[in-house]
């Protein structure tokens, strides 16, 4: 079961923290594509046969378990075809492409093995505390 | 300007054309394939006299008509997909008049004559991986045929596509497109004589927006235009406008420019509308005014969407796509559109699309159709602007159809 569940609506965000194969967990706050759990991977692991990027654009996420914010690292697996699963578009604090380290529409392979630069799936890592 | 298996290699990898590349790649992929002799498709011999029979009818290749002001390209990116398709259509009489494909987050530029457009390209060597390939393709807007085909460095920005990220010169004898990594810089191609000029190196901005006299504007991070001058053999000169935005007013990825009148458009998250004239002189900032009242921001009216605005210049009017919407929503559609003297600021319409939209458009005669794309329901509706009637639609666009682009004839 992976199909796209707790997408964003113009209501706003509501995070929750005990699905992560979901649009509205926590960590996903800024993701744009497709969750890499749906696709083979884990909340922090690429799929198999792809490649892991080591750049990367950062939201500070609110997680509702712990009360406290993180800054998550939203890191493309690249070098396959878009994933197509668990498709969500998520823009907390996402800033247009002349801040890019905040925006999530570039392709985020830069860096990745063999050059990839196709989008496949994000993961969402949490990088440290955000205050 | 790399070349994978399939693609005929060059001696000059600098300035390559390869104007009839199709003939010469399926040449070379039968040599490949080890399939020795002509290159004409082959009728399978096992099959008899009946599978090529003269026909009563007489079928041909058709042709669009020659592109008008209401001819308008919808470019489906199919949520990052490898391929995307470009639709040409036919806006007054909501007809699908041809396709053509198109590499990764491909961008689509219309001649300012109408009668081609440039999709700039990436494609990998196999599928998703392998050695990458960049190029303009040159489309005739009628036959939809190629006309040519310009290889360019491997510089191409990939990300979703914004419209602004690669354009034609007004003169359609340029076209300049963005480089993000290693370092910021623009290629300048030169469509005249089919041949990639050079990259040059440019500040932390971006976008590209054409004015007279092989001029160029940037929109650069520290909130500054940067107006670029070039010639064809790739010498730059460079100059910074006054910062024009404070650093926390955010400015949407996909502005409105109209490359005729010079005027930029450019609503931020907040509904705040910055416009500017560009010309080869520098620019001009109009007063900044707010789309929406004091009542309809407490209400939560914010612009939202892709492409969330249009500048119709004929009547030198705003068209903004809005909703209500909680801060932090700005990608996902809008169902109005709030149409604006541009420049009083003063509300002429509020109009009712029906539909979830993500992009706006239209095309820039006297009577213009208002142009809106739903990604969800993959259909171009048409309205008039005047009424705000729905007068068209055309569906089965793809899989995300999202970006619009309008020749401005």
């Amino acid at each position: 079961h992976a199909e796209t569940t707790g997408s964003l609506g113009r209501e706003g965000w509501k995070p929750q923290d005990t699905n992560s194969q979901a649009c509205d967990y926590w960590r996903h706050c800024s993701i744009d594509g497709n969750i890499c759990d749906c696709c083979g991977g884990s909340l922090t692991n690429c799929p198999p046969g792809s490649k892991l990027s080591p750049s990367s654009w950062v939201a500070s996420c609110h997680n509702p378990g712990d009360g406290q914010s993180y800054l998550i690292a939203y890191r493309d697996c690249c070098g396959k075809q878009t994933c197509g699963r668990c498709n969500c578009v998520n823009t907390q604090g996402e800033l247009p492409i002349y801040r890019p380290e905040f925006n999530n529409d570039v392709v985020w392979c830069f860096g990745a093995e063999d050059d990839s630069m196709t989008y496949h799936c994000t993961i969402s890592p949490i990088v440290g505390k955000a205050s | 300007m790399k070349t994978d298996g399939l693609v005929v290699k060059t001696s000059s990898p600098g300035l390559q054309v390869r104007a009839g590349w199709v003939l010469m790649t399926a040449c070379t992929a039968l040599v490949l394939a080890g399939a020795a002799g002509a290159a004409e498709p082959k009728i399978p011999t096992q099959l008899g006299k009946e599978i090529t029979s003269t026909l009563q009818d007489e079928p041909i290749i058709l042709s669009a008509p020659p592109s008008n002001a209401k001819r308008v390209y919808v470019t489906d990116p199919g949520h990052f997909n490898v391929t995307s398709q470009v639709f040409s259509i036919d806006g007054e009489k909501s007809k699908l008049l041809g396709m053509t494909d198109a590499g990764k987050l491909p961008h689509v530029m219309a001649s300012h004559d109408g009668k081609f457009f440039a999709v700039a390209n990436t494609l990998f060597a196999r599928i998703a991986r392998g050695q990458r390939n960049d190029y303009i393709d040159l489309v005739d807007a009628q036959t939809h045929d190629l006309i040519a085909e310009i290889d360019i460095p491997e510089g191409r920005f990939l990300s979703a596509t914004l419209e602004r990220m690669a354009t034609l010169s007004n003169d359609d004898k340029f076209l300049l497109f963005q480089q993000f990594s290693p370092s910021p810089a623009v290629g300048i191609v030169d469509v005249a004589n089919r041949s990639f000029v050079k990259m040059v190196d440019v500040p932390d901005c971006y976008h590209l927006f054409p004015a007279a006299q092989n001029t160029f504007f940037m929109h650069c991070r520290d909130g500054s235009l940067l107006k670029v001058g070039y010639d064809g053999k790739g010498e730059i000169k460079q100059e910074n406008t006054k910062v024009f935005h404070p650093e926390d007013d955010y400015l949407f990825n996909n502005p409105a420019y109209s490359a005729k009148a010079g005027r930029l458009v450019w609503p931020s998250y907040e509904g705040n509308i910055y416009q500017a004239d560009l010309t080869a002189d520098g620019a001009t900032f109009a007063k900044v005014f707010n789309a929406f009242t004091e009542e309809e921001r407490k209400q939560k009216w914010r612009p939202g969407g892709w492409m969330t605005v249009t500048y119709h210049r004929p009547s030198d009017t705003i068209y903004l796509l809005a909703d209500q919407r909680e801060k932090w929503t700005h990608k996902l559609p809008s169902r109005f559109v709030f149409a604006l003297e541009a420049k009083t600021g003063k509300r002429i319409s509020k109009i009712e699309l029906g539909h979830e939209v993500d992009s706006i458009g239209i095309s820039q005669d006297d009577k213009p159709v208002l142009y809106a794309v739903s990604a969800i329901d993959r259909t171009l509706y048409m309205y008039d602007p005047a009424t705000g009637k729905e007068t068209g639609k055309v569906d089965e666009l793809g899989k995300a159809p999202l970006m619009l682009t309008i020749p401005e004839l």
